[in-house]
């Protein structure tokens, strides 16, 4: 047979979260990363973490760097540990976990972080949106209208969370690019939890709906610039909220130590 | 000297001939899907998702075989046609230089990452009646995380429609594969799929992935194979 070539390793959602730690200071990448995931809901309350050893190799940590994280994620009170035959780590999720957490990391960013950030979204949006009102099947779209239509619903913040993520990874995919759409994944997997933030505002979750579908029907009839443009504006809109949130907080953080 | 027509008549058969050879594959998996589902039935006995690891030796040995085209072939259960999950997908890729991954993608829809294959096209396609299609190229966000066709055969067992047999190829391994018969047309020239979406092409300025504008004013020959929907269209130059 006449084909040839070579096959690409590929990454998957899944390793964004479990893919390798950075070298420096592993203990807290992966207390940061498992706290995260936890406070987000990837990793459910009562969920069963892999073995020790496997979860190391995953992270590509030692287990010892492994063992100190869980010791500090077992401090904050998100994970459970039995030991013995039958034990292992388990998940653990207070019910007003997501928004201390969320909030108290939002906090913790620096304004030009966010403000980098939300440029990033921008970036990413505008260029998949141009790109994919030149080359989006009707498919994409009945996708994307499909995820949109899930933005709007009253759901749990976990499903409107997912459609927002799912719609920017279907946008990247009509584009065509293998690139935006892995950058995409990165992007959701490391800060999703920060759109959250604005999709857990009803206000916030329904102007944007109405954009993205403004954004959906510029990409059907393939309008590149007028779909640029929107993921333009929405950009300064969400940047514009974003850093008064982290502000408020704050400011109620400064008001709570005074 | 060849006229184009008869050129282009050769690329498209031998582009087709090399679709028909994934399909084969297609085939057999979706053969073996077909009576382990019948099987079942006959023993008045429900399936569960464990039952698809029976699928294991054919799916690796085709992604092993010899000159690997196929990057992972399986099965993609419909909704609820197996006892204890409502989505289940039994698959086996090639990880690289790797081992053979069982591990497919989330199927639980409670979890954030899941793999909502039910609405991708390769699986519309066949639940609604189409016996064989290709879908692509596309991104597979969440499947192979690369840019892809998946050649898909329904399912149709004893008890109706209950899946779909996907093999992924690599676009890159497509178009390496294919060069060689575009590049003898001497005019430009495109294979598209049913979108007009372009597959493959023999000049720069007509880039993979993009829509052809105007298709409809080139020359056109199908690439004969049942379910592939391909044509090659071309033009002469000058």
């Amino acid at each position: 047979m006449d084909f040839t070539g070579r096959t690409l390793d590929n990454a998957h959602t899944y390793e964004v979260l479990f893919g390798a730690i950075e070298r420096e200071n592993p203990v807290e990448s992966i207390v940061e990363r498992l706290s995260t995931a936890i406070g987000l809901g990837l990793l459910a309350d009562g969920e069963m973490l892999p073995s020790e050893p496997r979860m190391a190799a995953q992270l590509g940590v030692t287990v010892f760097s492994l063992r100190e994280a869980l010791s500090e994620l077992r401090a904050r009170g998100l994970v459970e540990t039995r030991r013995g035959r039958n034990g292992g780590s388990t998940v653990r999720r207070p019910s007003d976990t997501e928004s201390h957490v969320v909030l108290n990391r939002l906090a913790m960013m620096s304004s030009v972080e966010l403000r980098d950030l939300c440029e990033w979204r921008q970036m990413l949006s505008g260029a998949a949106a141009m790109h994919a009102a030149q080359r989006a099947s009707s498919s994409n779209v009945r996708r994307l209208r499909g995820f949109l239509a899930r933005i709007g619903v009253d759901g749990n913040a976990q499903d409107v969370r997912v459609a927002y993520s799912r719609f920017h990874l279907e946008l990247a995919a009509a584009a065509q690019s293998v690139r935006l759409s892995t950058a995409e994944v990165k992007l959701q997997g490391e800060h999703g939890w920060v759109f959250g933030l604005m999709l857990a505002d009803d206000h916030q979750r329904d102007s944007l709906a109405h954009r993205l579908g403004l954004l959906v029907n510029a990409v059907e009839r393939s309008d590149a610039t007028y779909a640029r443009k929107l993921t333009n504006e929405q950009a300064r809109v969400d940047t514009a909220w974003l850093l008064e949130l982290r502000l408020s907080q704050l400011a109620r953080r400064e008001s709570k130590s005074s | 000297m060849r006229s184009i027509d008869a050129e282009a008549k050769d690329a498209a058969a031998a582009i087709a001939a090399l679709a028909m050879r994934v399909f084969e594959s297609v085939d057999l998996v979706e053969s073996a899907v077909r009576s382990i589902f019948d099987e079942a039935e006959a023993r008045g006995v429900a399936l569960v998702s464990a039952d698809l690891m029976r699928l294991g030796e054919l799916c690796e040995s085709i992604v092993l075989s010899e000159s690997p085209v196929i990057q992972g072939i399986g099965f993609n259960a419909e909704r609820d046609a197996l006892a204890d999950r409502h989505y289940a997908i039994a698959f086996w890729r090639r990880n690289g230089e790797g081992p053979i991954l069982d591990n497919p993608p989330e199927t639980d829809p409670e979890k954030a990452d899941y793999y909502e294959y039910e609405h991708l096209d390769w699986f519309e396609n066949a639940r609604e009646g189409r016996q064989r299609s290709v879908a692509g190229p596309y991104v597979d966000y969440g499947g192979t995380d690369d840019y892809t066709l998946t050649f898909a055969g329904a399912v149709s067992a004893s008890v109706g429609f209950v899946g779909v047999v996907a093999a992924d190829v690599a676009f890159s391994v497509v178009e390496q594969g294919f060069a060689p018969h575009m590049l003898r047309v001497s005019g430009p020239c495109v294979v598209l799929n049913r979108d007009d979406r372009i597959v493959v092409s023999n000049r720069a300025e007509y880039s993979p992935g993009s829509l052809l504008a105007q298709a409809r004013q080139w020359r056109q020959v199908l690439c004969e194979s049942t379910g592939l929907g391909w044509t090659l269209c071309y033009i002469e130059e000058g």
